[in-house]
């Protein structure tokens, strides 16, 4: 394992691109935006004392750079992206891949299993931080407003639920009121730059207020490179060997 | 057998600091005094069954034994996919305690009955199913069962006194050399009258436990056999016929519709062909 990674650079993003390319497969878009939310969390679990969960599993290719970058996994476990005898699936699977915690894909799955485990923490006066990362399409799901209440209820100070505030929902049905209902409910709620990695560190290992806290982490869908940001094209498809050399190039890798 | 799971409750809570009860704002008043004694580890959640089986997921991924309970329908049709991927694809234990199944609530309409809970579960691996018939086999399918596996319980009002019968495949009666078996599943049995002349001369065989891994083998020569089961068809059914190829099997089950009635349960049993006289009358045939 490595406990010292170097933060997100081009190579990082140029990587999701490369491997999403070979594959003929990944959510490039979702995973781009997650990369510094991943780099930060697996900077403190590494530490000890945190348990992360990536409800929002299509973005499943960013974890496995992060975890590539942790000494999670190799090279060749990373190059072998959904091939058939691949431990890396489109989607996480926590049987099969080490630092993960929970086996994701139907959205609306993470923030339960996050209360699950916090409760336990709780039972056995354990001192772990429960740590979820949801999308903002996935907040339209029933289960995330009935762990809402749920967690405020039993004042789960020690779960942590950030929401990937990427815009994807928009189009179909808007989440900007979420921060404020949440909050209304009984968690603490937090806003933050969701690619200022000092900022997420702050917002999410601050200490705990009495209360679940929500850190509602604005980010850009499909970050670093430029066609692709902000672009719902770039939801579900891969590039092109003539596109993957334009990213080269935009990226500036030798 | 509802009484007898608060029982069982109350002791294995008390003796093992893992175990965790979650309840789905059901037997909130059975369960009041482990609630107020074990309020970390015993939890009335409310109605969100969905959450309910994910955050029992979380709960066994920490080490805890989770127990949950409430209606059936509410629990395994609205919660299935929570049961499949959080339990079954994680391979993470727990314990799914229902009531209701198939028509225990037969004056409150079709919403609060399901005779599919079987058939959807078989679909799911490792899954487990228990259909104690009393309070006594729950008891003791519950304390030698609960702490590993993912396993359901299904509570009925209603129960046979023919006996406790241990986990899987029992006869209640021998007949060596008989063409003939009847097989009664779970509280089924208490549609089973000894001394009436159809069962003469037959095997009468008892399943309480159902599972993908468990194959249910007649004993040799039996060519027909009557099976009686209060859920629909389709899954344990298959089961025994791919087991016991050169049988030819009788199916009594519930016809795969609404229940359209009210009324107490036992007319509603009635209502799909189960009672004592039905059951004699399908096995004359």
């Amino acid at each position: 394992m490595n406990p010292s990674p170097r933060p997100i650079d081009n190579d990082d993003i140029y990587r999701v691109c490369e491997i999403a390319h070979q594959a003929r497969e990944g959510h490039i878009g979702s995973s781009l935006s997650i990369l510094n939310i991943l780099n930060v969390v697996y900077g403190h679990w590494v530490r000890g004392g945190v348990t992360f969960i990536l409800s929002k599993g299509h973005a499943s290719l960013g974890l496995y750079i992060i975890l590539n970058k942790y000494g999670l996994i190799s090279d060749s476990q990373l190059t072998s992206f959904c091939r058939p005898d691949s431990i890396l699936g489109g989607h996480p699977d926590c049987l099969k891949v080490p630092g993960i915690f929970g086996s994701t894909g139907s959205l609306g799955h993470g923030l339960p299993l996050a209360v699950g485990r916090a409760l336990a923490q709780r039972a056995s006066s354990g001192g772990t931080r429960i740590v979820v990362l949801v999308g903002d399409g996935e907040v339209n799901e029933g289960t995330h407003w009935e762990c809402f209440l749920l967690a405020a209820h039993h004042k789960l100070d020690n779960l942590v639920c950030v929401v990937d505030f990427n815009g994807s929902s928009e189009r179909a049905l808007s989440v900007k009121s979420v921060p404020k209902a949440v909050s209304a409910l009984g968690w603490e709620g937090r806003e933050v730059d969701g690619h200022d990695e000092a900022e997420l560190a702050q917002a999410i290992f601050a200490p705990a207020n009495h209360s679940p806290r929500l850190v509602w982490a604005r980010t850009v869908k499909g970050r670093g490179v430029s066609y692709m940001e902000g672009n719902p094209e770039w939801h579900h498809k891969w590039p092109s060997k003539d596109e993957l050399l334009r990213i080269k190039t935009e990226l500036g890798i030798a | 057998m509802r009484n007898e799971f608060v029982k069982v409750l109350t002791d294995l809570i008390q003796l093992n600091d893992r175990v965790f009860l979650m309840l789905g704002d059901i037997g909130v008043h059975g369960f009041r005094s482990v609630l107020s004694q074990h309020p970390r580890r015993a939890v009335n959640f409310g109605i969100l069954e969905q959450s309910m089986i994910g955050v029992a997921a979380g709960l066994a991924s920490e080490g805890m034994i989770p127990v949950i309970h409430t209606i059936a329908p509410f629990m395994i049709e609205r919660a299935y996919e929570q049961i499949k991927i959080d339990l079954g694809y994680q391979r993470l234990s727990s314990n799914l305690v229902s009531v209701g199944g198939s028509y225990d609530y037969s004056a409150l309409g079709p919403t609060h009955h399901c005779p599919a809970d079987v058939n959807l579960l078989l679909n799911i691996q490792g899954m487990n199913i228990y259909l104690p018939g009393n309070s006594g086999e729950f008891s003791q399918m519950f304390v030698g069962n609960y702490r590993s596996g993912l396993n359901y319980y299904r509570l009925s009002e209603e129960s046979h006194s023919i006996g406790v019968f241990k986990k899987g495949v029992s006869y209640v009666r021998e007949a060596p050399g008989s063409k003939y078996a009847v097989l009664f599943t779970g509280p089924s049995l208490r549609f089973f009258r000894p001394q009436a002349s159809v069962y003469m001369g037959a095997w009468i065989i008892y399943a309480n436990h159902i599972s993908l891994e468990e194959r249910v083998l007649l004993p040799d020569r039996v060519k027909v056999c009557y099976v009686i089961q209060d859920f629909y068809r389709g899954a344990f059914d298959s089961l025994l016929i791919q087991a016991n190829p050169d049988v030819n099997f009788k199916i009594l089950s519930p016809p795969i519709a609404p229940l359209a009635q009210y009324g107490d349960r036992v007319s509603a049993y009635q209502s799909v062909g189960l009672s004592v006289d039905q059951v004699e009358e399908f096995c004359n045939e």
